[in-house]
């Protein structure tokens, strides 16, 4: 025994020492912005010295990716590359990712279709990257926070987006492609309150009547939903309004707007709903269950109000369970989660990767996640039918912000889990 | 055959225990030498270092000429290259083979023929008297049989030098008997240089050539079983030889050839000694007289232990007590007075602080 | 006759001869295995735990979000400070560290209550049918620990989480209150009920391996049957009744699965849960002090384990063949005792089983109607609408390479534990008491202590990149099999000892002496001789495995997903039923293997395997 206990003692010195020296995890040196090429002028002038390049930049720059993206996009080379390449290697985190695999192989019959359905995509890309091992070429997740907040920085995605496809809400912070958005929103059960979703405001969320009615998945252990009401956080002024139109007052007066036992403080109206909403002990379900839980099976007890995506509405259509969004919420109808298509660093097939994201990103690529809810990020892909149109949808919902989600989302938990210890 | 084995100053420790303490011995060839003596004394350890199941912590070892061992050159060869055979205590046979692949291991080892092979266990179960066992496992055999299964094995590959580890010691005492007698006859035969180690002085009585008396790790005495019997060359020796135990009588020299042991004085040769002394007695070598005898001391008969051939008599005399053993069923009774007679060509001299032997 | 002395050595004759001895040593073969085996644990333990330790006191990148000027890889406390201070230390670690506590005590104790009842029912009563209760004790623990959880749900579920009712619901019309749901009380009663088959196993050996004759003296002077129970019978059982608390204790405190299922619904975290909520949250820093906070605990058991048991293991009476002389009777009580008994046990293993098949045959969960009944999820077509378009389990292609998968995991962790196992029983035993027999046994039993779920966290830290000559392992089913075999050293070690102490030093001695090396003695006397142990052990490996979760949940990727995390994958995409039917299939599968190899192995037996 006693040399066992020698023997851990030892390790853990060992690793204090050893960290002490600090070797820090293995990152490439970022260059502060990508360099766009400059054009140097012929006359003689002192020679421009060009920005070193990364290993990472220098790959990206070789294969037409990011911000070395050429102005026109020669498909033909680009197909005849990834024919040489032979495969792709999608990782996505939706089992419907199969039902690309008959369009791509009607395609692109010589390029091989591998990989799929994955999950922990940010895991697993992570652990390619450091260990130089890349398998996946394509990442094709939500997780926004995680691509801006750690994978871009550490240039281990390259963004690449076809130029015939117009994407508006792109921007030079955010130049990911975007596959589609999934609206989340509160649902109610339409059985029961026939004249439609008996809330309006976001607020009323936080009546303590409606405790033990609320279902959500647990933001403590799901980081998506974290996301979302970190989101909430982030639209301080717009909670703000809310919570003045539906009690009259400012929000400064709640007294849950106090700085409590533990000391934590509320900067805005959003934190001050986080806070509420914690206080008001949401059940914690699985994803599908609140489809369920919202709606109830037994008439007698009263069903609550879900936090759950749109297109849920169609997975409940088995049976005489009726889901249906709440779409009168003040300040908003819901948060749209938004999917990614980016090219992993130092990806094996980085042509065929370009190949899959052109599909991805056509009406075909889109189909099999077309449902109510669910909003594609080009104008040019029809919608469902019966679902509100595009711009009615972003003025009426929050984009997520994936670098704002990725700065706060741990405070946001922390303060989620001391709140549910406060009182009302 | 003629191997001589010779041991060098030979020192084993385990630990902070000593096992061996610089222990020489010549093992003369075709000699049946055994070592004796108490549990912990060395013995063991002595015969598997010979064999190559322990290495020595210093010295040097030759089996014949060739060197298997030296500390001080490093070397040390493992046992299956040393010739040597080994019969262990718990015979040792693998439970998982018959008794015809248990003999035949060494030989496979040494990619003998087939025939030859069978030949050889034939031979060694005839040898040791169990022909026709050659399908059992062990399992299926009384103790004794797998002992002489386990020396079948041994004479099977006809080692130079037979080595064996109490050998008898789990078999019941008429089983002993009857094998002691077969071991000897398979040495005679044989001609092979024997260690036999074993803790019972009958056994190495009856069996050796020459008996190597150990104790606490250091060689006592190393001589013919008839010179470690009337002739032990210390009190540890003379304690552990002979059944009924020897008398040692405290006592201190009183004059030329005379040791006073408080209660009367013994005629004895005291050659160079002074003081303290203690004398020592075979139970046989006393006489006893039902009268009052001239030269003999009275005692009082305190126990008597008739057993068939021989009876063992306990005299006392106040706090002295000694064992006496006459031939036949004795008629004395208990206390009856009897008058015990010494005869100094019997009796050993030995110096109390060093215990060794001074005179005989 | 005087032996001259030996000639003195000059200093290079003794360099040379200390060089000889030490090549000799350094050859011999159980060094050479010890060393092997040293470098082996050292990349499959030591450098875990030490990568463990490690993140835990430097900055990750998650961090820089709450403290900017933090640089990436440079040492810290702050993980320590955060997770052991304030209020968030209170909730992160305190308060699950408490309810793991608590539910270890509770289980470990219940478990010692029901296993040690049914222990001295059937070694000292005259109860009828003592054999089968023997038999079926040992079921419970074939079946996965989360099982009961499962059936537990799907019997006891209310409304706190929403969603459809249970069964209990169904059949009383009103909905069991929450305490009886989730949390603490059915995390206990199920882990107590999995658990009791070690208890009974345990002290039915000691119970059998007394020696009556230290009973019936206390008899003989007069003592009666509850002192002599007292005085007695228990501190002779002491030692085996607290080998059992030891290791139910550490496992429970492990636990995924269990609190898992029953615990989350209503934010009861163990150290286990928050140990997975914290990586999925991203927090490593967090998730690793917890998982040494675990690591710490489970040392503190065995410590104290020792220091109470330590000196009295020589309280194995020698000689004791224990014939149960005294058999006490149950009178009339004795059909009514076997009654009971035999109906807990099949209770204890059809129940849930029952429940689960019952769940499975429902096209809606919830819906208690005859109109439900359906084998959708069995043997049903695609269908988007349920369980996310996949086909019924058995018609599934996905399902069967899973189950193809778990099995090729058991059986290959099976043989390399098996193999390790036999290696390192010869390395320890043959240098019993040098160093580096020491070193060996302790470095073996390491992996012990660290909890299921950390190992597979820091497995994940550790290989995702290249380490020296090994590639980058993340998401291979090499990993899986590494992590597996790393986990169950200390068991192949003390099964391997112990075949080699039953082997005997003196047969291979034998062998030695006849001549024959290494290969030889191993391939003709040693393995032969180990097989039967060998087999157990591959046996109780290949169960372990099979249903093992916490293990693995980190590590596995849809190539390489194994039956039990596919069923919490089933689960928290809302499948329930289909991760039922999995579950069934896994029972299935664990029973015929327990069977087909205790066929095959000829004296080997889950008993043995269990080391008694």
């Amino acid at each position: 025994m006693k040399t066992f206990v020698k023997l851990m003692t030892l390790i853990v010195l060992f690793s204090l020492v050893v960290s002490c020296g600090g070797t820090p995890a293995v990152a490439p040196v970022a260059t502060q912005a990508p360099a766009v090429p400059v054009l140097l002028p012929t006359t003689t002038l002192a020679p421009v010295a060009e920005p070193v390049l990364s290993a990472n930049e220098q790959w990206a720059k070789d294969n037409g990716l990011g911000p070395y993206q050429p102005a026109t996009d020669d498909w033909a080379a680009i197909e005849a590359a990834a024919k040489r390449e032979g495969t792709i290697c999608v990782y996505a985190n939706s089992s419907k990712i199969t039902k690309l695999q008959k369009p791509w192989e009607a395609l692109y019959p010589d390029i091989k279709w591998d990989c799929g359905d994955t999950d922990s995509i940010d895991v697993k890309m992570r652990a390619e990257q450091e260990a130089g091992n890349v398998v996946g070429d394509v990442w094709f997740n939500s997780d926004g926070h995680i691509l801006y907040g750690e994978f871009v920085p550490n240039q281990w995605l390259w963004s690449f987006v076809p130029r015939d496809v117009v994407m508006p809400e792109l921007t030079a912070e955010q130049p990911f492609a975007v596959a589609r958005h999934a609206i989340d929103v509160w649902g109610y059960n339409a059985e029961i309150n026939k004249n439609g979703c008996p809330l309006k405001n976001w607020w009323q969320l936080t009546d303590p009547a409606l405790e033990g009615k609320l279902y959500t998945e647990d933001p403590m252990t799901d980081v998506s939903t974290m996301a979302k009401w970190a989101t909430v956080a982030e639209h301080g002024d717009e909670m703000a309004t809310a919570y003045k139109t539906l009690y009259g007052k400012d929000w400064t007066t709640d007294p849950a707007a106090q700085k409590d036992a533990f000391g934590q403080e509320v900067p805005n109206a959003g934190w001050l709903w986080v806070k509420k909403m914690a206080q008001n002990h949401p059940v914690v379900v699985d994803e599908i269950d609140i489809a369920y839980a919202s709606v109830g099976m037994d008439p007698k007890v009263e069903p609550g109000y879900g936090w759950t995506g749109w297109n849920s509405v169609e997975d409940t259509a088995a049976g005489d369970i009726v889901m249906a969004p709440c779409l009168e919420m003040a300040p908003t109808i819901g948060m749209a989660k938004t999917s990614y298509l980016a090219v992993a660093n130092k990806a094996p097939h980085p042509n065929a990767a370009k190949l899959f994201i052109k599909l991805a990103l056509s009406p075909d690529g889109y189909a099999p996640w077309a449902a109510i809810g669910t909003y594609p990020a080009t104008a040019s892909i029809p919608l469902e039918e019966g679902e509100m149109p595009f711009d009615e949808m972003l003025s009426k919902t929050w984009l997520m912000n994936p670098i704002y989600d990725w700065e706060n989302a741990a405070k946001v938990r922390d303060f989620w889990a001391i709140s549910l210890l406060t009182p009302k | 055959m003629s191997t001589t084995i010779t041991i060098k100053h030979l020192s084993k420790h385990f630990g902070t225990v000593v096992a061996l303490d610089d222990v020489s011995l010549v093992i003369e060839p075709e000699t049946f030498v055994t070592l004796l003596g108490p549990s912990g004394c060395g013995k063991t350890t002595l015969l598997r270092c010979v064999a190559g199941l322990e290495d020595p912590d210093g010295g040097e070892i030759y089996v014949g000429n060739k060197l298997v061992f030296s500390h001080p050159q490093g070397i040390s060869l493992p046992p299956g290259q040393r010739e040597l055979g080994l019969v262990f205590q718990n015979y040792a046979l693998w439970p998982h083979m018959k008794v015809d692949k248990n003999i035949t291991f060494a030989l496979e080892i040494q990619k003998m023929p087939k025939v030859e092979m069978q030949k050889r266990v034939k031979e060694s179960l005839q040898e040791v008297q169990m022909e026709g066992y050659e399908d059992r496992y062990p399992r299926e055999m009384s103790g004794g049989q797998q002992q002489r299964i386990a020396l079948a094995r041994m004479l099977a590959y006809r080692p130079k030098v037979f080595l064996m580890d109490e050998p008898l010691s789990n078999l019941d005492a008429r089983l002993r008997m009857d094998m002691r007698v077969e071991l000897k006859r398979l040495h005679h035969i044989s001609g092979a240089t024997t260690i036999y180690v074993t803790h019972d002085q009958v056994e190495a009585l009856t069996m050796s050539t020459t008996i190597a008396v150990m104790k606490e790790g250091r060689l006592q005495q190393f001589d013919t079983p008839d010179k470690i019997y009337h002739f032990p060359s210390n009190l540890f020796v003379a304690d552990f030889i002979g059944n009924p135990k020897v008398n040692l009588l405290d006592g201190v020299v009183s004059g030329k050839n005379s040791v006073d042991l408080g209660k009367f004085k013994i005629p004895i040769n005291t050659s160079y000694a002074t003081g303290k002394v203690v004398v020592g007695i075979r139970p046989e070598d006393i006489t006893i007289f039902e009268r009052p005898e001239p030269g003999a001391v009275e005692f009082s008969a305190y126990s008597v232990l008739p057993a068939g051939a021989d009876s063992t008599i306990i005299a006392r005399l106040g706090e002295m007590e000694l064992t006496i053993r006459v031939m036949g069923i004795s008629k004395i009774r208990m206390d009856e007075k009897i008058w015990l007679k010494f005869d100094p060509q019997t009796l050993n001299l030995y110096d109390k602080e060093s215990g060794l032997l001074i005179a005989s | 006759m005087a032996v001259p002395a030996i000639a003195a050595q000059t200093s290079s004759q003794r360099l040379l001869a200390s060089t000889r001895r030490f090549s000799r040593w350094l050859t011999s073969t159980r060094v050479v295995l010890s060393l092997a085996m040293l470098a082996v644990m050292f990349v499959m333990v030591v450098i875990p735990l030490y990568k463990l330790v490690e993140i835990t006191v430097t900055w990750q990148a998650h961090d820089l979000t709450r403290v900017p000027t933090a640089v990436e890889g440079e040492f810290t406390t702050f993980h320590w400070v955060r997770m052991l201070t304030g209020i968030i230390g209170k909730i992160y670690t305190y308060t699950p560290l408490q309810h793991s506590m608590t539910i270890a005590v509770g289980s470990t104790l219940l478990a010692l209550v029901i296993g040690g009842s049914l222990a001295w029912l059937v070694v000292r009563t005259d109860m009828p049918g003592r054999k089968l209760v023997n038999q079926l004790a040992v079921l419970p623990y074939i079946m996965p620990s989360w099982t009961l959880a499962q059936a537990w749900l799907v019997f006891f579920k209310n409304r706190t989480t929403g969603g459809t009712p249970g069964v209990f619901e169904f059949l009383v019309g009103q909905a069991p209150p929450s305490w009886l749901s989730y949390g603490p009380v059915p995390i206990i009663i199920c882990s107590a009920l999995h658990y009791y088959t070690f208890f009974f196993l345990f002290v039915s050996a000691a119970l059998i391996s007394i020696d009556s004759n230290l009973e019936e003296a206390g008899d003989l002077m007069g003592a009666s049957r509850w002192r002599i129970l007292r005085k007695i019978t228990m501190p002779l059982v002491l030692p085996a009744i607290l080998s059992g608390v030891i290791m139910t204790f550490s496992k429970v405190m492990g636990t995924f699965g269990g609190p898992n299922i029953l615990g989350l619904p209503i934010r009861y975290y163990t150290l286990a849960t928050m140990i997975r909520g914290s990586l999925a949250a991203g927090e490593g820093g967090d998730a690793f002090v917890l998982a040494i906070v675990l690591i710490l605990l489970a040392i503190t058991t065995i410590y104290i384990n020792q220091r109470l048991v330590g000196t009295r293991r020589s309280y194995e009476t020698i000689g004791g063949r224990g014939f149960v002389a005294q058999a006490s009777k149950l009178g009339k009580y004795k059909r009514a005792f076997q009654i009971a008994v035999i109906i807990f046990q099949i209770l204890v293993i059809a129940v849930p089983i029952g429940l689960l098949l019952w769940n499975t045959l429902m096209l809606i969960d919830g819906n208690y109607s005859l109109s439900n009944f359906t084998l959708q999820h069995w043997i049903g077509a695609a269908n988007t609408h349920y369980n996310s378009g996949e086909p019924g389990v058995l018609l599934n292609p996905k399902i069967w390479q899973t189950a193809w998968n778990s099995i090729k995991l058991s059986l290959f962790t099976a043989f390399f534990t098996a193999l390790l196992g036999i290696i390192l029983g010869y390395a320890i035993v043959k240098g019993r008491g040098t160093r580096l027999s020491k070193l060996v046994e302790q470095l073996a039993y390491i992996p012990y202590v660290i909890p299921g779920i950390a190992f597979g966290a820091v497995y994940i830290a550790m290989f995702a990149r290249k380490l020296g000559p090994i590639p980058p392992l993340y998401g291979t089913f090499a990993l899986l099999v590494i992590v597996s075999v790393s986990k169950h050293l200390p068991y192949s070690s003390r099964s391997g000892v112990s075949a080699m102490m039953q082997v005997g030093h003196e047969l291979e001695e034998a062998g030695m002496v006849a001549g024959a090396n290494v290969w030889q003695r191993f391939s003709r006397i040693i393995f032969p001789l180990t097989k039967s142990g060998f087999m157990s052990g591959f046996l109780m490996t290949f169960i372990t495995t099979m249903r093992e979760l916490s293990l693995i949940i980190l590590l596995v990727t849809p190539a390489t997903q194994l039956l039990a995390s596919q069923t919490m994958f089933y689960t928290e995409n809302g499948d329930a039923q289909m991760a039922n039917v999995v579950i069934l299939i896994l029972i299935a599968i664990v029973v015929a293997g327990n069977f087909i190899i205790g066929r095959f192995s000829r004296g080997g037996s889950l008993r043995k395997g269990l080391g008694m």
